[in-house]
C-alpha cells in the first residue's frame, strides 16, 4: 500500500525537520514548502494526501493557501497548524 | 394751576381770556355807573325827588356788577386756596403776591373810607343841625307876626273908621266932603296905606292914598270882598299887587239908626313893599326846602355811604384781581421754571418751557432752556462715552474672563510669576500636577511655594532663569511625590513689555506621565513581541524532538529507562511551561482591537463574579451596583479579562477573612462611569504604586508581571483610566473610570 504522502507548509526549517522526523518514523512520506506559493506548485505536480499547514506564512498566508489547496482538490485533507493557542484562528 | 401752563387745554385758555374781559368790562361798567350817580345826586342834589328811581336804579345796577366781580374774585381766591392745599407749583408764590396786593389796597382804601364816611355824616349832620332850624323858623313866624299885625292893625283902623262914620252919620249925602276929609285926615294921621268907602251899592265914595304907595300897583278891592262886607262880615285879606302884598281889612259900615243895617264898606290896605315881600318869601322857601329836605336827611346819608362803598370795595377788587393778573404773569413761568427744574432733577432733560415775554422772566425762561439744551447735549455725550466704555470694560471683561477660563481649564500646567517673584497665576492643571491648592501658592513668593523636596527642580529652574537671565528654557523636570511621580515638560518664558522691561516669568508645563507610561508599555510591547517570536520558535521544534527521542529511543533503553522518560518529560513540561509565558507575551503584545458593542457593566460584572464565587468559597464577593446608567460601549470580553485581573490581583493578596467589593457609580459631571475593585488584603506600598500598571513588574513570584498592564491597556483602549489607591481599612482598591458616551478608540491594534 502506498504510504499517505504528508506535504508540510512552514517557514520555520526548524518545525518542518522535528515535524518530518517525527512523522518519517511513523511511515509516511514527507515532502515539505516554506511558503503558500512553494506548496501550491507542489501539490499541482505531484500527488499529495495530507497538507500540515502553519496559519503564519511569509507572503500567502495560511487561509490563503487553504483556500487554494481546497479549491485545487477539496479531496486533500489539510491539518492548520498554529503557534497561537487560540481557538478562534484555529477554526 | 398754571404750572403746567403750556398744556393747559384750549378751552381752558379760552375761558380764562374771557374771564378777564368779564372783569375788565364790569370795572368799567361800574366807574362809568358811579360818576354817573355823582353827577346826577351832584347836579341836581336839592331836588332829589324826582330822581330816586334813577339813583336807586344806578346803584342797584352797580351793586349786581360789583357782585359779580366780587363773585369772580372770589372763585379766583377759592381756587388758589384749593391749589395752596393741594401744592401745586406756584400757588404759594401766587398767594403772596395777592396777599400783599390786596393788603396794600386794603388799608389805605379803607382807612379813607372810614374818614369820608365820617366826614360824610358829620357834614351831613351840620347841614341839619337844631340851630338852622330854629333861625329858619323864627325867622319865618317873625314874617307871619309881621303880617298878623298888619292884618289885625288893618282890621282894627278900618273898625274904627267904620264906627266913627256911623257915629257922625258921615255917609248921607250931604256929609260926603266932611267924610272925604276925616278919611284923608286918619289916613295921613295913622300913616295907612290906602284907605277905601264904598258905599252900599258897591260904589268908591272915598279913596285915600300914601304917597309911598305906587299908584299903578295898586288894585281896588273886588266887588266880591265888598259885597262880602256888605253881608255882614269883617274880612281880612292878603293880596299879591304887582311884586308887592296888599293886606286888606274889610269891615261893613252900619246905619247910625239901625245897628244892624250895612250902608257901606270901610277897606283899610296895608301895603307891605316889594323888597320885603320877596326877602320873606326866599325865607319861606328856604324853610319849606328845609323841611323837605329833612325828610331826606337819612337816604342821603346812605347814598353817600354806598357810593363809597361802592368806590372802595371797586378800588379793593381791582386790586385783587390786579394781584392776580400780575401774580399771574409773574407766577406762571416762575412755576413753570420750577416744574421745570424739577423735571430736570428727575432726570427729564426734554423739558423745553414756552418762551415768556420780553422782560427779564423772558430772558430767564431763554436762558433756562438754552441751559437746558446744552445739559441735555452734554448729557447725551456723557451717556454715549459710559456706553462705550461700558461696552469697552464688558468686552474686556469678557476677554478676561475667557483667557481666565482657558488658562484655568486647558489641561496644561500653568504658572506665572511677576517681577518680584509672586505666584500671579496657578492654573487647575497646577494645583493638581503640584498638589497645592489655590490659597497655598496664590500670591505667594515661588520660593516659598517650591521650596519642598518634591518642587524643588520647579525653584532651581527659575532661580537658574533669573541668575542667569535666561529668556526662555524648555525642560523635562522629574517631580518625585510620595505616591506618584510625575514627569513635566516644562517651557519657561521671560515675559517683557513692549518698553522691555521685566514683567515676570511664565511657566507651561505638560504632563508627560501618562506618554511616558504609554512610551513603556509600547516599548514592553514591542520587547514581548520579540521575545514571544524568538522564543516561541524554537520551542516547538525542542519538543517534537524531546517526544520523538523519548518515543523512538525509550524501548532500546532498557537500563535507566525512568531517568531517561523522567528528563525527557521535565524538558517537554518546561517547554510548555515556556510556551505558556510566551503566549501570555504575545497575547499581551499581539492584543487584538477591541470591539465595543453596546453592553451592560453589570451584566458583566455579575457574570464573571459568579465564577468566582463557585470557585472560591472561602472569600465573600460583595457587589455594590450603582444607578444603571444603561448600556456602553464595551468589548465583553475585554472588559471580562480586566475584571478576572483585577480579581485574580485582589485574590491574590487576601490573607484571611479575604472580603471582596465591586461597586459601581456614576459621574454625572465628567459622564463617566465608575467601577471599583476592593479587596482587604496586604495592599500595595506606596512607593511600588507608579510601577504596577508596569508589564513584567510582579511582587509575586509566579506572576508574568502582565496581568495590570493588560488591564491598564485596555482600560486606555476604552477610552478610560484606571487608578489604584488605597482601601480603607486595609487593602487596595482600584478605580477604573470609562466614558458613557464617548466612541472606543478602534484603530488601536496592537503592534505585533
Amino acid at each position: 500500500m502506498k504510504t499517505p504522502v504528508i506535504l508540510l507548509v512552514d517557514d520555520e526549517q526548524n518545525i518542518i525537520t522535528s515535524l518530518a522526523g517525527s512523522l518519517e518514523d511513523e511511515g509516511y512520506t514527507l515532502l515539505s514548502a516554506s511558503d503558500g506559493a512553494q506548496a501550491m506548485r507542489i501539490i499541482k505536480s505531484q500527488p499529495v494526501d495530507i497538507v500540515f499547514l502553519d496559519i503564519w506564512l511569509p507572503g500567502m498566508d495560511g487561509m490563503e493557501t487553504l483556500k487554494a489547496v481546497k479549491d485545487f482538490n477539496s479531496a486533500i485533507e489539510v491539518v492548520m497548524m498554529t503557534g497561537h493557542g487560540t481557538v478562534n484562528t484555529a477554526v | 394751576m398754571e404750572a403746567k401752563a403750556p398744556d393747559l387745554p384750549k378751552q381752558e385758555k379760552q375761558r380764562r381770556r374771557r374771564e378777564r374781559a368779564a372783569i375788565v368790562l364790569i370795572i368799567l361798567l361800574v366807574v362809568s355807573l358811579t360818576s354817573l350817580l355823582l353827577y346826577v345826586t351832584g347836579s341836581r342834589g336839592e331836588a332829589l325827588v324826582p330822581q330816586n328811581l334813577t339813583v336807586f336804579l344806578l346803584i342797584n345796577v352797580n351793586a349786581i356788577l360789583l357782585l359779580l366781580l366780587i363773585y369772580l374774585v372770589v372763585r379766583n381766591v377759592v381756587k388758589l386756596v384749593f391749589e395752596r392745599r393741594r401744592g401745586i407749583l406756584g400757588s404759594k408764590l401766587r398767594a403772596k403776591l395777592v396777599i400783599a396786593f390786596v393788603g396794600l389796597s386794603l388799608v389805605p382804601t379803607l382807612l379813607l373810607f372810614w374818614v369820608s364816611i365820617g366826614f360824610i355824616t358829620n357834614t351831613i349832620e351840620n347841614w341839619f343841625s337844631f340851630k338852622v332850624e330854629t333861625t329858619l323858623e323864627e325867622a319865618f313866624s317873625v314874617t307871619e307876626a309881621y303880617y298878623n299885625n298888619a292884618s289885625s292893625n288893618a282890621l282894627y283902623y278900618a273898625k274904627q273908621l267904620s264906627r266913627h262914620i256911623t257915629d257922625n252919620k258921615l255917609l248921607s249925602q250931604m256929609n260926603l266932603d266932611i267924610l272925604r276929609d276925616f278919611i284923608n285926615e286918619k289916613q295921613s294921621e295913622y300913616n295907612l296905606g290906602v284907605v277905601e268907602v264904598y258905599s252900599s251899592q258897591k260904589e268908591e265914595l272915598v279913596r285915600a292914598m300914601n304917597p309911598q304907595v305906587p299908584d299903578s300897583n295898586f288894585i281896588s278891592a273886588e266887588s266880591s270882598l265888598v259885597q262880602q262886607a256888605l253881608d255882614g262880615r269883617e274880612i281880612i285879606r292878603i293880596q299879591p299887587a304887582g311884586e308887592s302884598d296888599i293886606i286888606r281889612g274889610v269891615v261893613p259900615v252900619y246905619s247910625s239908626w239901625s245897628r244892624k243895617d250895612v250902608v257901606g264898606v270901610m277897606v283899610v290896605n296895608y301895603y307891605v313893599p316889594r323888597s320885603l315881600v320877596s326877602k320873606m318869601d326866599s325865607i319861606a322857601r328856604a324853610f319849606q326846602d328845609y323841611k323837605k329836605l329833612k325828610l331826606y336827611k337819612n337816604p342821603i346819608k346812605y347814598l353817600y355811604v354806598i357810593l363809597l362803598s361802592v368806590v372802595t370795595l371797586l378800588i379793593i377788587f381791582s386790586a385783587t384781581w390786579f394781584g392776580f393778573h400780575l401774580s399771574k404773569v409773574i407766577a406762571v413761568p416762575i412755576s413753570s421754571l420750577a416744574s421745570a427744574t424739577e423735571q430736570i432733577a428727575q432726570g427729564n432733560l426734554d423739558v423745553q418751557i414756552e418762551p415768556a415775554a420780553d422782560d427779564e422772566i423772558g430772558v430767564l425762561v431763554d436762558s433756562f432752556n438754552k441751559m437746558t439744551c446744552d445739559l441735555r447735549v452734554s448729557h447725551e455725550q456723557v451717556e454715549q462715552t459710559t456706553r462705550h466704555l461700558r461696552d469697552m470694560v464688558t468686552e474686556l471683561d469678557h476677554r478676561r474672563i475667557y483667557m481666565e477660563t482657558l488658562l484655568e481649564n486647558v489641561a496644561a500646567v500653568v504658572v506665572s510669576i511677576d517681577r518680584d517673584g509672586v505666584i500671579t497665576n496657578f492654573n487647575i492643571s497646577a494645583q493638581a500636577m503640584f498638589g497645592l491648592a489655590l490659597d497655598e501658592a496664590l500670591r505667594h513668593p515661588y520660593a516659598e511655594v517650591f521650596a519642598s523636596d518634591e518642587l524643588r527642580p520647579l525653584k532651581l529652574l527659575i532661580d537658574e532663569m533669573t541668575r542667569f537671565n535666561l529668556g526662555a528654557v524648555e525642560r523635562q523636570v522629574t517631580l518625585t511625590f510620595a505616591q506618584r511621580t510625575a514627569y513635566v515638560y516644562v517651557r519657561s518664558n521671560m515675559l517683557f513689555d513692549d518698553d522691555g522691561t521685566y514683567m515676570g516669568i511664565v511657566l507651561v508645563g505638560e504632563d508627560l506621565t501618562q506618554i511616558q507610561q504609554a512610551q513603556r508599555a509600547y516599548a514592553w510591547r514591542e520587547v514581548a513581541r520579540r521575545i514571544a517570536h524568538e522564543i516561541k520558535n524554537p520551542l516547538t521544534p525542542i519538543k517534537l524532538n524531546a517526544q520523538r527521542v523519548l518515543k523512538k529511543f525509550a524501548p532500546q533503553i532498557s537500563r535507566e529507562q525512568g531517568v531517561f522518560a523522567d528528563c525527557l518529560g521535565t524538558i517537554v513540561a518546561q517547554v510548555d511551561d515556556l510556551k505558556k509565558l510566551v503566549n501570555e507575551f504575545s497575547s499581551f503584545a499581539k492584543m487584538p482591537a477591541t470591539q465595543p458593542r453596546a453592553n451592560d457593566i453589570h451584566e458583566i460584572i455579575e457574570e464573571t463574579l459568579t465564577l468566582y464565587r463557585e470557585a472560591r468559597k472561602d472569600i465573600s464577593f460583595v457587589f455594590e451596583p450603582g444607578r444603571s446608567v444603561g448600556r456602553l460601549s464595551l468589548d465583553r470580553a475585554q472588559i471580562k479579562r480586566v475584571l478576572i485581573n483585577l480579581l485574580d490581583n485582589a485574590v491574590g493578596s487576601l490573607e484571611n477573612d479575604g472580603r471582596i467589593v465591586l461597586r459601581t457609580g456614576y459621574n454625572s459631571r465628567l459622564k463617566m462611569v465608575t467601577v471599583e475593585v476592593a479587596d482587604n488584603g496586604c495592599g500595595v506600598p506606596p512607593e511600588l504604586k507608579p510601577k504596577i500598571f508596569d508589564p513584567y513588574f510582579s511582587t509575586k513570584k509566579d506572576s508574568t508581571g502582565l496581568g495590570l498592564a493588560i488591564v491598564s491597556t485596555i482600560i486606555a483602549d476604552h477610552g478610560g483610566y484606571i487608578r489604584v489607591r488605597d482601601n480603607h481599612p486595609r487593602g487596595t482598591c482600584f478605580v477604573i473610570e470609562l466614558p458613557v458616551n464617548q466612541p472606543v478608540s478602534i484603530g488601536k491594534v496592537s503592534s505585533a
